[in-house]
């Protein structure tokens, strides 16, 4: 049983597509079990731009332009618990891929000249300049697991994510190994909680979730060369999510 | 610290600038600025395999991110001259659909909370039904989405050639049996926007443009049509419709002949496809409609009409396989494809060299919205100022936060995809 209590919830977002957003907005208006337990207190979508006290702000995207950083503060302030929400806010996402060039370089390539609009070098994670209390990763976070979250908050309990890969959720439902077909495939090493719902769709795990088994990583290296994949490729895949990770710096 | 007072209500940061000169009651000035930094897409997808370009694409925007990875996939195939099965098409016809519901009644509830939130407290019994209206959504639409393609927001089994994965049709048509039960809710919601006079009579007369398909409303397939007047290819999308920068903003503007603001969006669609047999064309009172405070109305009308498309299309789904591979790459080739985005027309021009991304071009339907959404603007501040004694500030910026927020913009997609 859920205890008669609510929660004030604000829902911020930085640079980055908004989906994490649009995931959350979308289980605060339609899950029966939290509706009565929840009050939307801050959310530009939702028409509600302004910076609110509250006791849970959600935040996705990452910092890419120098005025999110007083904005991220500024919601720190106002925020009992921060909840990093999505890979962009934790570890950079495809934001991060900026970092491969200059600003100047991107801004010529794609306008035609200088912009000037405080356009950052890095995609900063929320962590990076603010204290974070929990992460929810994923590109989107899986929706029970924003559910899971909500709960745990509701009930007192602690929110913990899984410590599973994707491979282990992957191979306990029987699918067929992407990697042993040659294909550039994360999972061995990336946090599970998704159901492997990439492989399960016919496309390799790339990481969206970040790195759980550090240790392992040397050995999915290992196991991709086995497998005949060339080293460009899997270069080529980590610089989807995990440019960011460890795992790219092995690669060097 | 800069202002982050942005528009409420819309995907995205954006701001509207108006200067006015209180003396002769005239506009001066008014300037659209979207303030999200780029992500540079255009950049970060080159020189990429073509099958994780749909992937990739996808995560351009959170609501439209089917469109970003359909349209990618069937630019990369027209590169490869690679045609797909009717199966494939007729499926993601289905998915395009569904997810077009799910952008439309998405933005029409955030539009209540926005505008009635705001006005006066929200009646218990409507919010009921706009909390049962998104719960039969998820049960519905939702999950049709994430049976078909993994999620609901970034699909995962969209490449060029079909689908890597398909779960069976069975189950994707037991999620679709509940649809019907949207039809009254929907119906609902459209009458109680209707109901709040929160809507302007407005005349604003501009250019639509949108896909028309001889044989259905169609969202993937058509030739490109001006005002139902002058209808050209999708190769031919250049010549007709121009790319311009402004300087100092991360998004561009895109003009008809390089000079005039036009619209897409439900609104053109229904306009250059005139839906003289729908019947919920009178919530719009007449078509072809030139108000643009009626956007989200004409959201509403293709809600419904999609609903009864949905139930046709279910009747068609059947077990087939849903990929092809060309059988050589082309050594260099380019390839264009232009689909209805839920807010517009979208189009994306490639290059590949074998299986890879070498050049990309992607023009949005907020990009070429927003020179219309600045022009309509300009008008409604306008006469809104010649027909008051006093400039009243409030009145103008409600007035133009409200009218920005019918254009359903999604500042994301603005702003991370240009030319390069």
């Amino acid at each position: 049983m859920i205890r008669p209590m609510r929660i004030t919830i604000a829902q911020y977002s930085l640079s980055g597509c908004e989906g994490c957003a649009l995931r959350l907005l979308n289980i605060i208006t339609s899950n029966e079990k939290l509706i009565d337990h929840i009050e939307l207190v801050s959310s530009r979508v939702m028409g509600i731009p302004e910076v609110r006290q509250a006791d849970v702000a959600f935040v996705d995207g990452s910092v890419l332009r120098d005025n999110e950083e007083e904005f991220l503060m500024e919601i720190r302030s106002k925020s009992r618990i921060l909840v990093a929400l999505g890979t962009c806010s934790i570890m950079g996402g495809l934001n991060a891929l900026r970092e491969l060039y200059t600003v100047a370089e991107l801004e010529e390539q794609v306008y035609g000249m200088k912009l000037n609009i405080g356009h950052l070098d890095s995609a900063k994670p929320l962590d990076s300049i603010v204290k974070v209390d929990y992460i929810i990763p994923g590109c989107p976070p899986p929706t029970w697991e924003i559910e899971e979250f909500l709960l745990c908050l509701l009930l007192g309990k602690e929110f913990r994510l899984t410590d599973r890969t994707v491979c282990f959720e992957c191979t306990s439902q029987g699918l067929p190994c992407l990697l042993e077909r040659g294909e550039v495939c994360f999972g061995p090493v990336i946090r599970g909680g998704c159901n492997a719902i990439c492989p399960k769709y016919g496309i390799p795990c790339w990481g969206c979730r970040g790195i759980v088994e550090e240790y392992g990583m040397e050995r999915l290296i290992e196991n991709l060369r086995k497998h005949n994949v060339s080293p460009e490729r899997v270069k080529e895949y980590i610089r989807i999510f995990l440019l960011k990770t460890k795992l790219r710096t092995l690669m060097r | 610290m800069e202002e982050r007072s942005f528009i409420p209500g819309i995907e995205g940061p954006m701001k509207v600038e108006v200067s006015i000169d209180p003396s002769s009651r005239r506009l001066v000035d008014l300037e659209i600025k979207p303030m999200e930094s780029s992500r540079f897409f255009e950049v970060i997808l080159l020189n990429r395999e073509a099958k994780a370009v749909p992937y990739i694409a996808s995560r351009i925007c959170g609501i439209c991110g089917y469109a970003h990875a359909l349209c990618s996939a069937m630019a990369i195939e027209d590169a490869w001259r690679l045609e797909v099965p009717d199966s494939v098409r007729s499926l993601r016809e289905l998915i395009a659909i569904l997810s077009t519901v799910n952008s439309h009644l998405f933005h029409l509830v955030t539009l209540l909370f926005t505008w009635l939130g705001r006005s006066r407290p929200i009646s218990l019994n409507f919010k009921r039904n706009l909390i049962e209206l998104m719960k039969v959504k998820t049960h519905t639409i939702d999950k049709a989405l994430n049976e078909l393609c993994g999620d609901k927001l970034h699909p995962r089994n969209i490449v060029p050639g079909g689908f890597t994965y398909l779960p069976s049709m069975n189950r994707v048509m037991s999620t679709l049996e509940g649809v019907n039960r949207l039809n009254k809710l929907v119906y609902g919601l459209v009458e109680e926007l209707l109901s709040f006079d929160l809507l302007r009579e407005e005349d604003f007369k501009t250019h639509y443009v949108a896909l028309k398909n001889e044989t259905r409303y169609g969202l993937l397939e058509g030739c490109i049509s001006i005002d139902s007047m002058i209808e050209i290819k999708v190769s031919n999308f250049k010549k007709y419709f121009i790319e311009q920068s402004i300087s100092g903003s991360p998004a561009k503007l895109c003009l008809l002949y390089g000079k005039e603001s036009y619209m897409v969006g439900a609104l053109a669609r229904l306009n250059v496809n005139s839906c003289q047999e729908c019947e919920y064309r009178r919530w719009l009172h007449k078509l072809p409609s030139t108000n643009p405070y009626l956007i989200p109305i004409a959201q509403g009308v293709e809600v419904m009409k999609f609903l009864d498309i949905i139930q046709d299309l279910r009747r068609e789904l059947r077990d087939e396989p849903r990929l092809v591979k060309p059988h050589h790459y082309p050594r260099r080739a380019r390839g264009m494809s232009a689909i209805e985005a839920p807010r517009g027309l979208l189009y994306y021009e490639v290059e590949v060299i074998s299986h890879k991304l070498t050049a990309l071009d992607i023009i949005t339907p907020t990009v070429q919205n927003l020179a219309n959404m600045k022009d309509s603007l300009k008008y409604i501040v306008q006469r809104l100022l010649e027909g008051m004694k006093r400039a009243q500030i409030d009145e103008i910026r409600r007035e133009a936060e409200r009218l920005v927020q019918c254009y359903d913009p999604c500042i994301p997609c603005a702003v991370h995809v240009h030319e390069t």
